[in-house]
């Protein structure tokens, strides 16, 4: 798009471990990323499903099946799937998120087989015992209930509901609500997984000591006859920005603190201007010497965190703000937010600001991918978000070629008091005053995101 | 056990193959260069493969525990004011130049110790030693910079403590096990303390602290360590040594029953904290409660978690904690309920398995599951410059040397079932401990 021009500083190139991938005739892709100098191997699998699939009235069933699918299967039970991890000092994690579910494990180079074993089998044969289910369900119902004593999370859970709506893909919490939970059967469960757990689209990754031929003959072993057509995939509507600020006040009556959010739509991850928006936001909310944490942190003191991050997704995006202060100034810290974003949205950077964030986002990055679990996630996230996998090697590149006038664009991006959706938690008898003249108010309760 | 720097993680532990090599990840191996400066700085140099950066660790010797009522709170703010300019450099330059270097920095306060780091582009060495050591020797204290990281001290408080159950919950624990030591008082302080503390008073921590005969420094990374040691020679050699420190007075009375307290806050479930008076991390029976807490509360097959979340539901979620400190610290558990919980049932839910961990079997296979995820949590942290840094420095603060992270590892390696039964014997017993309930109260418990 833009010829590579000369860079003031040198960006050295980055080594990323080499990388194979061979595709099974069922559509499993098997990447191995080698590195030998520790004895360890991290094993993800990552399947194309997700609360995005949440099948209408069963908000949170694509993440209550997957914490079930290590709670017994055809050939192990819950302990003996615990055991053959943790008894050579690994962990199984399990992630579930809008569009992507992944089996993670690290284990030593020499349990590589076994561990593999394992994460076949949670995806293959989860058995969801039915006792499992009941206790999932009332555990996940106690877990929705404390929530609602945290601050930040409500102020998540709103967002959400606020900014993407109800209708949308996108528009409800990836754990579900309570009155959703409630209706979790066995059923439920094993009908998504069938519905959705697909080896076409899906991905393996070993990242560490072991060679691919290896990895890919455990592979087929594990994965051989697993089968399925590939999912349709979904393009979930981007939204128009707002006009005006649109106010959620979430009412919270013992809060002595408010927790602040605002969301504009952003831009998609494959957008061509994702890098020079990665920039402007370094300049305006990432970072500690950021225009927001100058203004609201550093100068007034209001408060201990401010900043702002740029989410972008396969098909959309959002950029979001997140901070908090005491409720007495509330009013103040967004006026104070929303007036550096205004100034940051009409000017852009100054071409020394867009030089400094860029050393700094660049500097960053490799200890963003230093280890093989963060490898092996960031490749993961790439194949997940329509990318090549090159672009972790590329990163830096890119962000180095970005110009002024295409960071300067980007500006425009970030919320601003032309619009915006906003979410406050807190005292409502403190807040609501101060909230006066911002925009279109509306108050609710927290027991309304339960 | 000690605690692990490790921000861009979740728990994933690995450990090496117990037959086979245990090639890059023999702490044996780490050539750790040693030197102590006329001042009395402490340097601790690692040059190691990998990615072509440094991490720069500064510990102080200092931290809630050196202070006083009046003054709690003083550490951890003044670890704020670290970064608000000193004699060469204005304020905000630190973090403005480092950042332009591709840098990273950020800071901790816990009861022991105040440390600094900073993750940079190997070429930006020279910075960090000029940033580093001018603040050490000439940080600018001033009305402003104090009022406004007051200001953000207390919005963390807020949001550590005042506003989240947990917080308020561990404060209060602390409070009540502890009643003579230092340890009694949060390392955020309390909030009277934080509005009174003084610029003269700022001024005379740093003199009596932040001096290099109190620190310790470890660097670890893409570094050649001659020419760093005289990097570092050449810009720490004029910072005078401080006064001899204070020590901290031992005066912590034996605990002869349990205490019971409560609070009453809106919250949608109850909730359990506990602490057993233990011992510091530098006590033989160290590693045996770090094995403890391993089989009670690490991984999905831990006891806990298998019997009081999910056998007897008696909780949502049980975790065991104990915390690596220079005097004698607690063994916690923190029982989270649901909203229908019953926290006496939880209780004794939980004596029984201490119980049966006291007195009943443990089997090989559990014990070493508990050794191995130990180990790989251990050694998984020093798959980075961070982390290695982190445990080099922390180990030298707490156990007097860097090489007693070796031992660490030795000292698991030994731990038997007996010594595992022993050590819950002589500390989790009810007379050693306090308990914090969580009384729901008001608007937020739902209708039953």
């Amino acid at each position: 798009m833009n010829t590579p021009e000369a860079l003031p500083f040198h960006v050295a190139p980055m080594t990323l471990p080499p990388l194979t991938e061979t595709a099974l005739p069922n559509g499993l892709s098997v990447v191995t990323v080698e590195r030998h100098d520790l004895p360890l191997v991290t094993v993800r699998l990552v399947i194309g499903t997700g609360s995005a699939r949440d099948p209408l009235g069963k908000d949170g069933l694509a993440a209550f099946t997957a914490d079930l699918l290590r709670r017994g299967t055809a050939r192990r039970s819950a302990d003996q799937i615990d055991d053959a991890i943790e008894s050579v000092g690994g962990l199984l994690g399990v992630d579930a998120g809008l569009e992507a579910t992944g089996l993670t494990a690290t284990v030593p180079s020499d349990h590589a087989a076994g561990a593999l074993e394992v994460i076949a089998d949670l995806a293959q044969r989860a058995s969801f015992p039915e006792p499992e289910v009941e206790l999932a369900r009332r555990r996940t119902l106690a877990l929705l209930a404390q929530l609602l004593d945290e601050p930040s999370s409500v102020a998540d859970r709103a967002l959400v509901d606020i900014f993407y709506g109800k209708d949308h893909a996108y528009g409800h919490p990836g754990d579900g609500r309570a009155s959703t939970v409630e209706t979790f059967r066995r059923e439920d469960a094993a009908a998504f997984r069938d519905a959705t757990y697909r080896p076409a689209g899906a991905l393996l990754l070993f990242a560490g000591d072991i060679r691919p031929e290896e990895a890919v003959q455990l592979a087929r072993n594990a994965f051989g006859e697993w089968e399925g057509e590939p999912l349709a995939s979904s393009s979930p509507a981007a939204a128009a920005r707002p006009r005006g600020l649109d106010v959620l006040l979430v009412d919270k009556a013992d809060a002595t603190q408010a927790q602040v959010r605002l969301a504009v739509p952003g831009i998609a991850r494959k957008d061509v201007r994702f890098y020079a928006a990665v920039l402007a936001n370094a300049v305006v909310g990432g970072g500690f010497t950021s225009r927001l944490v100058d203004e609201v942190r550093v100068n007034r003191g209001l408060s201990y965190s401010v900043g702002t991050r740029l989410v972008a997704l396969r098909e959309l995006g959002a950029v979001t703000l997140a901070t908090f202060t005491k409720s007495e100034t509330a009013r103040e810290i967004l006026d104070v937010s929303l007036g550096v974003l205004d100034a940051f949205r009409a000017e852009g950077p100054t071409a020394q600001e867009l030089d400094k964030a860029r050393r700094y986002v660049i500097g960053l990055y490799p200890e963003r991918v230093e280890s093989n679990e963060q490898l092996a996630e960031a490749l993961s996230s790439a194949r997940f978000l329509g990318l090549p996998f090159d672009v972790v090697a590329r990163y830096r590149d890119e962000l180095a070629r970005a110009t002024l006038p295409e960071v300067v664009e980007m500006a425009r991006l970030f919320p601003g008091s032309d619009g915006a959706k906003v979410v406050v938690v807190g005292r409502a008898g403190e807040i609501a005053a101060q909230l006066e003249g911002l925009g279109a108010v509306t108050v609710r309760k927290v027991d309304d995101f339960r | 056990m000690p605690c692990f720097s490790d921000p861009g993680f979740s728990a994933h532990p690995g450990a090496p193959g117990r037959s086979g090599s245990r090639r890059g990840l023999d702490p044996s191996r780490l050539l750790v260069v040693e030197h102590t400066l006329a001042n009395g700085l402490n340097v601790r140099l690692l040059p190691e493969p990998g990615l072509p950066t440094i991490t720069y660790y500064t510990f102080f010797k200092v931290g809630s525990r050196n202070e006083r009522p009046g003054i709690t709170g003083i550490s951890h703010l003044f670890e704020h004011m670290m970064f608000n300019g000193s004699a060469r450099f204005g304020p905000k330059e630190f973090d403005r130049l480092l950042e332009a270097r591709g840098g990273t920095s950020n800071a901790y306060t816990s009861s022991d110790v105040t440390a600094y780091y900073e993750d940079f582009d190997r070429d930006a060495l020279e910075l960090v030693v000029d940033l580093e050591s001018d603040r050490m020797r000439a940080l600018t204290i001033d009305d402003e910079c104090l009022k406004r990281e007051r200001e953000v001290v207390k919005e963390e408080r807020r949001y550590r403590v005042d506003n989240d159950l947990g917080g308020m919950m561990d404060e209060l624990l602390d409070a009540t096990a502890f009643v003579a030591h230092s340890y009694h008082w949060p390392v955020v302080g309390w909030m009277g303390d934080l509005d009174a503390i003084t610029k003269a008073q700022c001024i005379e921590y740093f003199r009596a602290y932040y001096a290099p005969n109190n620190a310790v420094m470890v660097l670890v990374g893409d570094l050649e360590p001659e020419p760093t040691l005289r990097l570092i020679e050449e810009h720490y050699h004029s910072i005078p040594a401080g006064p001899p420190l204070p020590g901290v007075v031992q005066a912590e009375p034996e605990q002869h029953g349990e205490r019971y307290v409560k609070i009453r806050h809106a919250a949608q479930a109850p909730a359990l904290a506990l602490a057993y008076k233990a011992v510091e991390a530098r006590h033989a029976d160290a590693a045996a409660l770090d094995l403890v807490q391993t089989v009670l509360s690490i991984g999905e097959g831990a006891r806990l978690s298998r019997v009081l979340v999910r056998k007897k539901e008696v909780a949502t979620s049980a975790l065991a904690y104990f915390d690596w400190r220079i005097d004698p610290s607690t063994f916690k558990v923190s029982l989270e309920l649901p909203p229908e919980g019953d926290p006496a049932r939880a209780l004794q839910a939980l004596d029984e398995e201490v119980v049966k961990l006291q007195t009943g079997p443990l089997p090989a296979a559990e014990l070493e599951r508990a050794k191995n995820l130990l180990r790989g949590q251990t050694l998984r942290a020093l798959a980075t410059h961070n982390g290695k840094a982190h445990a080099l420095g922390e180990h030298e603060v707490l156990h007097g040397s860097w090489r007693a992270l070796f031992q660490t590892l030795e000292r698991y390696e030994q731990v038997t079932a007996d010594d595992v039964r022993a050590a819950a014997r002589r500390y989790l017993v009810p007379e050693r401990r306090s308990v914090v309930e969580l009384v729901p109260v008001g608007e937020a418990v739902s209708e039953r």
